[in-house]
């Protein structure tokens, strides 16, 4: 609590100190010679309240502490190194050069993000909502170490990026420990990923200009074993248990965002597909297991403010005015079962040919008070509801409620 | 609805019953079919050969494998197996738990939602277990179901295996009949002893926590107030009743006379690790009856069975507090000595059809051995995973006719010595 209480006042009191001190805010920035680094902090504060007692507790989490320092060597080459101080065990996150002498064809090398999911892609502290949704969170690879070419082409109407990574992104590394987020090993060994993202309208004046589509795709060898993905809900419950798997993981998706004015509307599809060869009783072939699932949100900055590239309050708290309030909603799905039935009825074990379906459906209503560049207030209300009682996380129950506030601080 | 729309509805329950039922005997049947014990059964299951691998490498966890059974021509997808036992653990041979709606709760088989396959590798005879159960069950004490079973894992003869029934609700329903409410009498609470420690009825003290020993394995998420309280209440009753109204008020959670019947049989079968054991209670069951506080013990496990052809009949009453002050009553300790007459005389029944002086005839006892060791021989021999040579199962099986030869009339005399 002291630490959200000091965040709070960093908060508040911060602009009104760079007026006074005429001091260079945010980020902090060092230059000599070609050398330049900016200092970024960056901090979420949680207090979380659910329903599904036990299985979930209330709490107050301070659930992320970044520090990172990003910047140029000679002006083609450009470096991030991004901590999570919580995280001791893994503390690192982007690590990575990026050397970006031609602007259609860059080349980034280290650790960041595989290039697959609009929603994983952008960043969680310009998220409109406290929790990416559940694709974006348990589908898409997230961070891994790697190297992609990738640039802009046809005066930015279109821009790419591929390449290789060393596994399946931190995202589907899991252990029992939910906190936690590695295997033992790897479960994908070599990782080719791609990803395209067309603003046809971008040199429009238009609406229309801020229509962007984004299509990606991943394909790896799957480790054999019980890898399959697993399906956790909101807070964690894990309403899908991992299966046996063997054979290559294929991951498709495609997005679009649209952002006019002080609105935004954003949509995703993603469906990862794991073969399970010679996973059956008696080592047989077994039908794919598939999860899938898709969201719709929409944003609106009530005061008017520009939604594309991130909302800055007109009238910053607490020296201009009352910052800016955007209102904002997302219904998604995700689920989880096979391909086929493998003539068999469904079964919930994890050899089954005919895997019992799961499904999570969330629709997440919230609001974020945008203080000034510095602080943002957010809450959201989630209810969620499992397809199967037999795997949720009350008995009988299937429809669950949780709420979050959510006390942001970047600089 | 007028008379032949009323005739036509009562064709159509009809129907639907008369259905239910073929369905109900149908179960029933196959399950008779499955504890037949006048042959050894084959079973088949199919597993993913690395389930199988781990099952033995872990076989110390309660860890289950999807797996496939077969049983004369009845094929059983996605049931869920693992290893199971106390001191019968192993990796080589595992004892397995078959739960038949471990991944879909409405799958069964030959309406059994469960059952277990002993590995035996406690009884160098194959046959302590099962021959136990059906002196139980021949003296009027429910017990498992038994039967031998040659065990196949993806088509490889993995050993000799006892089928054995599980002690769940419809063994219960089987065993007691109707509740007297027009249902049937298995809803009660049924728990397993979990033996951690020497114990012997003594009075524990009035926290629940020291009674799950006794492990409940029905209305598990009840109150603790509901499932122990009853067994806590039963537990100070035993030590704490004066003795001239001990009978009357144990009866409020014992029927005596049958707990009297099972001991007595226990140690007319020199049943060492039991109610009596040397290291305190041990493998038994223990049900308390639907709206009732009265309870039964039911036989579990009788690998420790036929040990000692002297076994003291008394070995165990004193040190155990039930039993030392049930049978310090005379009509208790008279019907002891009673049931261990009736368990000598059922062992010598000679079989009414053989000729000659029934004097020289073999009793049921040795007949069950000599059944049972010539079903079992070849598949026992050809067993190579059992824990011990040929020789050893050859020379146990000669040891149990010996006992069931001379097991009564030693016991015989024993009572009349100690009367």
């Amino acid at each position: 609590m002291r630490l959200a209480s000091l965040c709070l006042c960093l908060i508040t009191l911060l602009p009104g100190v760079a007026a006074a001190q005429d001091v260079r805010f945010p980020p902090p920035s060092l230059r000599a010679g070609e050398f330049r680094v900016d200092l970024r902090v960056r901090f979420h504060f949680d207090v979380r309240g659910l329903d599904t007692d036990p299985v979930g507790k209330d709490d107050f989490i301070w659930r992320r502490a970044r520090v990172a320092l990003e910047g140029r060597i000679y002006d083609d080459l450009e470096y991030e190194v991004d901590t999570e101080l919580r995280d001791t065990d893994h503390p690192w996150r982007d690590v990575y050069l990026n050397y970006r002498r031609f602007e259609e064809a860059e080349f980034r090398a280290g650790k960041f993000k595989v290039p697959f999911g609009r929603d994983q892609l952008t960043s969680v502290f310009a998220n409109s909502f406290i929790n990416r949704s559940l694709i974006g969170s348990q589908l898409s690879p997230g961070r891994d170490i790697g190297a992609v070419v990738h640039g802009r082409l046809a005066g930015g109407k279109v821009n790419y990026s591929g390449g290789w990574f060393d596994s399946d992104g931190d995202n589907v590394r899991f252990s029992e420990d939910l906190e936690a987020n590695e295997f033992e090993e790897a479960p994908v060994d070599g990782l080719v990923a791609g990803r395209i993202e067309l603003s046809p309208w971008e040199a429009t004046r238009g609406l229309a200009r801020r229509m962007h589509f984004g299509f990606n795709t991943t394909i790896g060898d799957v480790a054999t074993g019980l890898f399959g993905l697993r399906g956790r809900m909101t807070e964690g419950f894990v309403f899908f248990d991992p299966v046996y798997v063997s054979g290559r993981r294929l991951r498709l998706g495609v997005d679009g965002l649209w952002t006019p004015g002080p609105f935004s509307v954003q949509a995703e599809y993603n469906r990862v597909s794991d073969q399970r060869n010679g996973q059956g009783l008696g080592d047989v072939d077994l039908p794919d297991v598939i999860a899938q699932g898709w969201y719709l949100s929409g944003t609106w900055v009530v005061t008017g403010e520009r939604k594309a590239g991130g909302v800055e309050p007109g009238h910053p708290f607490p020296l201009h005015g009352a910052g800016a309030f955007e209102v904002a909603a997302r219904i998604e799905e995700m689920r989880f079962g096979s391909a086929g039935t493998g003539g068999e009825p469904p079964f919930t074990n994890p050899r089954a040919a005919n895997i019992l379906p799961n499904r999570d459906r969330a629709l997440t209503l919230g609001g974020n008070w945008y203080l000034n560049r510095f602080g943002r207030i957010a809450f959201n209300a989630v209810r969620e509801s499992i397809q199967d009682p037999l795997r949720s996380p009350l008995p009988d129950r299937t429809t669950f409620w949780s709420g979050t506030l959510r006390l942001q601080f970047v600089m | 609805m007028n008379a032949q729309g009323a005739a036509k509805h009562g064709v159509r329950l009809m129907v639907v019953l008369a259905l239910l039922c073929a369905a109900r005997t149908a179960g029933a049947q196959g399950q008779d079919e499955f504890f037949d014990d006048s042959t050894v059964h084959e079973l088949r299951l199919t597993l993913n050969s690395k389930d199988w691998s781990a099952l033995k490498q872990n076989f110390k966890d309660n860890i289950y494998y999807p797996t496939a059974l077969q049983w004369r021509g009845v094929n059983v997808s996605n049931v869920g197996i693992r290893s199971r036992g106390l001191g019968s653990r192993s990796g080589t041979k595992p004892g397995l738990r078959v739960d038949m709606d471990r991944y879909n709760a409405n799958q069964t088989f030959v309406g059994l939602k469960s059952f277990v396959l002993d590995n035996l590798v406690q009884d160098p005879s194959m046959l302590r277990e099962r021959l136990a159960m059906a002196f139980f069950r021949r003296l009027g004490l429910p017990a498992p179901r038994e039967a031998h079973a040659r065990l196949f894992v993806n088509g490889t003869y993995v050993g000799l295996y006892a089928i054995v029934e599980t002690i769940d609700k419809g063994f219960l329903g089987r065993s007691f009949g109707e509740d007297g409410h027009g249902g049937t009498e298995n809803d009660g609470y049924l728990f397993e002893y979990d033996y951690t420690r020497e114990y012997r009825f003594e009075n524990l003290g009035s926290n629940y926590d020291d009674y799950k020993i006794f492990s409940p394995k029905t209305h598990e998420n009840d109150a603790s107030a509901k499932i122990w309280g009853p067994i806590v209440d039963m537990v100070k009753a035993i030590n704490d009743t004066p003795d001239a109204i001990f009978e009357r008020e144990l009866s409020t959670y014992l029927d005596l006379t049958k707990f009297v019947n099972h001991i007595a049989i226990e140690s007319f079968l020199a049943e060492d690790d039991g109610i009596l054991g040397y290291a305190g209670l041990n493998n038994f069951y223990f049900y308390r009856f639907e709206d009732s506080k009265r309870s039964q013990f039911l036989a579990w496990d009788k690998d420790n069975t036929f040990h000692d052809l002297d076994f003291d009949i008394m070995k165990g009453v004193n040190e155990n507090v039930l039993a030392r002050r049930t049978l310090a009553q005379s009509q208790y300790r008279n019907r002891y000595f009673q049931q261990l007459i009736d368990a000598a005389n059922s062992a010598m029944e000679p079989d009414g059809e053989q000729q000659g002086n029934s004097n020289n005839r073999p009793g049921w006892l040795e007949r069950e051995v000599a059944r049972m060791s010539a079903q079992i021989r070849s598949a026992g021999l050809a067993d190579n995973f059992k824990p011990f040579g040929n020789n050893e199962f050859q020379s146990s099986m000669n040891d149990l006719l010996i006992f069931a030869r001379e097991r009564a009339d030693l016991v015989k005399t024993q009572v009349s010595q100690r009367r």
